[in-house]
């Protein structure tokens, strides 16, 4: 069978050929010191664009940017690989598993590394957002990233609707159960050929908690699991009550996250960096506060901050050499397209599609949990399925929380 | 009405791939404007260039091939000397150590990921290849069993002969027996090929470096993607490419593959 | 070297290699998993303490361990059953088309998706089961029906988990049943055909009793398949969600380790699984002994 062989060969050549055309780049800068950084943003986002800025300067400094999922896989990937010694030098941990990164992961204190580069980079971030890096005493993070949970309103549906384009900037959770509803009427009912859904508050850990303390209740409070008091579960009734009346379809975050931007969600309580995305959607997108209850909001914040775990001191320096360019104010210029609030001292133009994230911002916003112990990523897995589970029907809000309770303080104490 | 189950049963199995094939040739943007072709208007090669560009998939593809490639090896230069020793040595503990072996087909491939996955990293072997590979070697069960019923076809006096002429051990294995069970060995080569080529929750542990990982754990990074317009177009063209090699292999070497599943060479 | 010698030490230079890699890949790390089910170490922090049963007695606390143990025999209920009559089924359509490229056609058609890995099975149903743009809603649409959440659904997960696994592994059964079946010598079936008896009785009195042996291995193999298979297709697919819905016991062993690094909890987990396999392989040693009709 020539042809046969001829084919066969010509795969291997061509596979051959293409490896080492891989490989070259790579190869081509090895006298730099190269630092890889753990992140959830692909080669396409606005992150690689700092990371490409960064590199090009020549500081004798290569930074890599591998993504690695969502903060929880990207915990996760790093405990298999800190524990078998090889660490990423930098990763994106998220605010909610700061005691996690700090106890567990083992991130390292600036100012261990280089007391007066960390003082440099650490002036650069307004004082309000230095605790959420501080922990247990020590530096262990940019605090680059702040977002809120916001409501983001898919205009060319509202329109299809019907409804009024005078959108209030301060929207409460009953105007929101009644716009559902009149989406849901307009546009329901089968006529739409795909997945679709009016309201979505999305299923995961955070907008849960925004609920619950809009209610006056909190999850964790001090040391102490308080997520069934009667403030929180009336919190967490609310924040599933449009999953009954089918004005809420449940998907999970990731599937929701494509559901938005793919046009096929009417409102979606989320994060405000989410503008980013939803800018080059190709759907005209409008951003509303996050709904109050009872005319009242204690918001959360979230979002990231870049750690160093490089064991090694060459490393660890020449991390912080990146460190200083993400602080700087062309960093964060940079940075900023990635859709995050501004944290830094800096005056950077705020983005379209931030206005309520920077309103609620002003209001004040409190920490998103950060879940204490070494077992923090535990505790998020288990309050996310207890949240997943009221938010099905499985059990209700008060059982719910009552048993979340039972199973997240052995977790965090 | 035979041929109607039939044909039902196959166009089912297929429909997954036939789809994953039609997706990666239509441009991402159709992709997800619904609108349904079974084949694109105009096929295009966006996706790959999209994947290439973005991954390095070239990377992963000779990765696939190389683990792979040492996998098959190893697992046969361990799988067939041990074979013919069952099948033509006599020797104490011969049955002992013949289903010592051969019972680990019963055990679950992840069952010790644990403490396999301490071990390789006290050796310093994570993030390596060879992390991947070595352990890997180890699943020879079937293997072994396979190779010593091979061997058991050959004709006892075949070697009785080879004795009355001095010919020892090593040179009746690689003389006499081997080259009269290369379809045997063609068949576990081509099953071992495609196996190690699909290893995937070990590899997903052991390989952190994107540009070490393999098609099978790459893939994955797709499925990771936040906040972000869908990436299906050039997801199906990886899974495309992951499933290439084996597919072509299976099309050049069915006769061996059928023969290994059944346990049927040489009929 | 002597010939005397060289015949004494070839055994163990020929199996040595093998024993060794069994016994160190696969053999210890089963004894490692028994010791470091009754301690507290987790390779992150360097002490380790003996906590006797402690480990056991949490996962049988967790509400997620006892979902997965529930799966495990939805899945093997189930999935048991299909893999072995569905193949069976093709199998004995297949022998009675008569051999050529259309046979080879469906062969080929219906292992495809053996040869596959599972991400790459995984991805391409994800796709399918996609909610927004996936085929499988799309053509519910076209016949009025609903859209649903597939993967993503509490109620579906599991039988999301199912399809994909059933459709991964059917291939190999058929195979080995038609091997089996071609093996049957033709005068056994031409007598039978001359007594009148009818095809499907025909079927279960002469066909499977000759095949018996096959049906004994694919009996053993797809009841261990069933436990290992699936952990690629739940991990690709839905990860074990929602809340556990499609995990088995097996990928939550895999999560208690190397997801949350709870070392003792999950070699609790995997000593468990290594003593009901044992029980499950001799359940189907005795039951089949004396059924299986061997040839020679």
């Amino acid at each position: 069978m020539p042809s046969n062989a001829l084919t066969r060969r010509e795969v291997v050549a061509g596979a051959a050929g293409l490896s080492a055309a891989a490989l070259l780049p790579a190869r081509a800068l090895a006298n730099d010191t190269t630092v890889t950084i753990s992140s959830p943003w692909g080669a396409d986002r606005p992150f690689q664009q700092v990371v490409d800025a960064f590199n090009a300067k020549g500081t004798g400094v290569q930074v890599v940017n591998r993504l690695d999922g969502d903060y929880q896989e990207m915990a996760t990937k790093a405990l298999a690989s800190i524990a078998a010694g090889r660490p990423p030098e930098m990763m994106i941990t998220g605010w909610k598993f700061g005691y996690f990164a700090s106890r567990t992961l083992g991130a390292r204190d600036f100012n261990e590394i280089d007391a007066a580069k960390a003082e440099a980079i650490i002036s650069q971030f307004k004082p309000q957002v230095h605790d959420l890096v501080n922990i247990d005493g020590k530096l262990i993070g940019l605090p680059w990233a702040m977002s809120t949970p916001v409501t983001w309103i898919n205009m060319d549906l509202w329109r299809e609707a019907g409804l009024d384009e005078d959108i209030p900037m301060d929207v409460s959770h009953e105007w929101l159960m009644e716009k559902a509803a009149a989406i849901e009427e307009a546009l329901g009912g089968g006529s739409h050929p795909t997945y679709r859904s009016a309201l979505d508050l999305s299923n995961n850990e955070w907008t849960s908690q925004a609920y619950i303390q809009n209610a006056g209740g909190y999850i964790i409070h001090g040391d102490d699991v308080v997520c069934d008091s009667p403030e929180a579960v009336a919190g967490m009734a609310a924040f599933a009550e449009p999953v009954q009346p089918g004005l809420w379809k449940n998907l999970d975050y990731r599937a929701q996250a494509q559901a938005q931007i793919g046009g096929a969600i009417a409102i979606v309580c989320t994060s405000s960096a989410r503008s980013s995305s939803l800018l080059d959607a190709g759907y005209e997108f409008k951003d509303v506060m996050f709904p109050s209850l009872g005319g009242t909001r204690n918001m959360n914040s979230g979002g990231n901050f870049l750690a160093i775990y490089a064991r090694d001191e060459e490393l660890a320096q020449a991390s912080m050499t990146f460190l200083e360019f993400c602080a700087s104010k062309e960093g964060q210029e940079i940075w900023s397209k990635v859709g995050y609030l501004n944290t830094s001292v800096h005056d950077i133009a705020p983005l379209p599609l931030q206005d309520a994230g920077y309103a609620q911002l002003a209001e004040g916003l409190t920490a998103e949990t950060i879940w204490p112990g070494e077992r923090g990523l535990e505790g998020q897995d288990v309050w996310r399925q207890w949240v997943a589970r009221v938010l099905e029907g499985e059990v209700p809000a008060e059982e719910g929380m009552i048993r979340a309770k039972a199973e997240l303080t052995p977790l965090i104490g | 009405m035979v041929h109607a189950v039939l044909v039902l049963a196959a166009v089912l199995s297929v429909f997954p791939l036939f789809w994953m094939t039609t997706t990666a040739f239509t441009p991402n943007e159709l992709v997800l404007r619904k609108t349904f072709r079974f084949w694109p208007d105009e096929p295009s090669l966006a996706n790959f260039r999209t994947a290439f560009a973005g991954y390095p998939v070239a990377a992963w593809l000779w990765n696939s091939i190389l683990i792979a490639t040492l996998v098959t090896v190893g697992k046969l230069a361990i799988a067939v000397p041990a074979g013919f020793a069952f099948a033509h040595l006599r020797f104490r503990g011969r049955e002992a150590a013949f289903w010592t072996i051969v019972a680990t087909m019963t055990f679950p491939t992840i069952i010790g990921i644990v403490p396999l996955y301490v071990g390789i990293s006290m050796v310093g072997w994570f993030d390596t290849r060879a992390g991947v590979i070595v352990p890997s070697i180890a699943y020879i069960g079937f293997y072994v069993f396979f190779m010593r019923q091979s061997f058991r076809t050959l004709p006892r006096e075949m070697f009785e002969a080879a004795r009355m002429d001095a010919a020892g051990p090593f040179r009746q294995l690689l003389q006499i027996a081997i080259p009269n069970v290369l379809p045997s060995i063609a068949s576990l080569s081509v099953i071992s090929f495609m196996g190690a080529w699909n290893i995937y929750l070990w590899a997903l542990l052991v390989l952190d470096s994107p540009e070490k990982r393999t098609l099978a754990v790459g893939l994955k990074a797709f499925t990771s993607i936040d906040d972000h317009q869908p990436m299906w177009g050039p997801m199906m063209a990886v899974a495309l490419l992951s499933a290439l090699p084996v597919l072509l292999i299976f099309a050049f070497a069915q006769r061996f593959v059928m023969a290994a599943f059944t346990g049927r060479v040489g009929e | 070297m002597t010939r005397k010698f060289a015949f004494a030490l070839a055994p163990w230079i020929f199996t040595g290699p093998a024993l060794l890699f069994a016994v160190v890949f696969l053999y210890l790390p089963v004894v490692f998993s028994v010791g470091l089910s009754v301690t507290d170490w987790n390779f992150i922090r360097p002490e380790a303490n003996f906590v006797g049963l402690e480990n056991y007695r949490r996962i049988f606390a967790d509400p997620n361990f006892r979902d997965a143990l529930i799966n495990t025999l939805i899945y093997c209920v189930v999935l048991i059953p299909a893999q072995i009559l569905v193949p069976l089924g093709l199998a004995v359509l297949l022998i009675r088309v008569r051999q050529g490229t259309v046979a080879n056609g469906y062969k080929i058609a219906l292992f495809l998706p053996t040869i596959l890995a599972y991400s790459t099975a995984g991805i391409a149903w994800l796709w399918l089961f996609d909610p927004l743009n996936g085929f499988f809603n799309t053509a519910l649409g076209w016949v009025g029906l609903p859209p649903q959440r597939w993967h993503t659904d509490p109620d579906l997960a599991l039988w999301c988990v199912t399809i994909v696994a059933f459709w991964k592994n059917f291939g190999l059964n058929m195979l080995l049943f038609l091997a089996a079946l071609v093996s049957i010598p033709k005068p056994i079936l031409e007598a039978a055909a001359l007594d009148g008896a009818r095809p499907f009785w025909r079927f279960l009195t002469i066909e499977l009793p000759l095949i018996s042996p096959t049906f004994f291995f694919v009996a053993v193999t797809t009841t261990m398949g069933v436990l290992d298979d699936i952990v690629g297709a739940i991990d690709v697919l839905t990860g074990g969600g929602p809340y556990g819905q499609s995990s088995n016991i097996l990928h939550y062993m895999y999560q208690r380790g190397l997801q949350f690094f709870q070392f003792g909890q999950a070699s609790a987990a995997a000593v468990l699984i290594i003593l009901l396999i044992l029980a499950v392989t001799w359940l189907q040693f005795r039951m089949f002994e004396h059924r299986v009709h061997y040839e020679s």
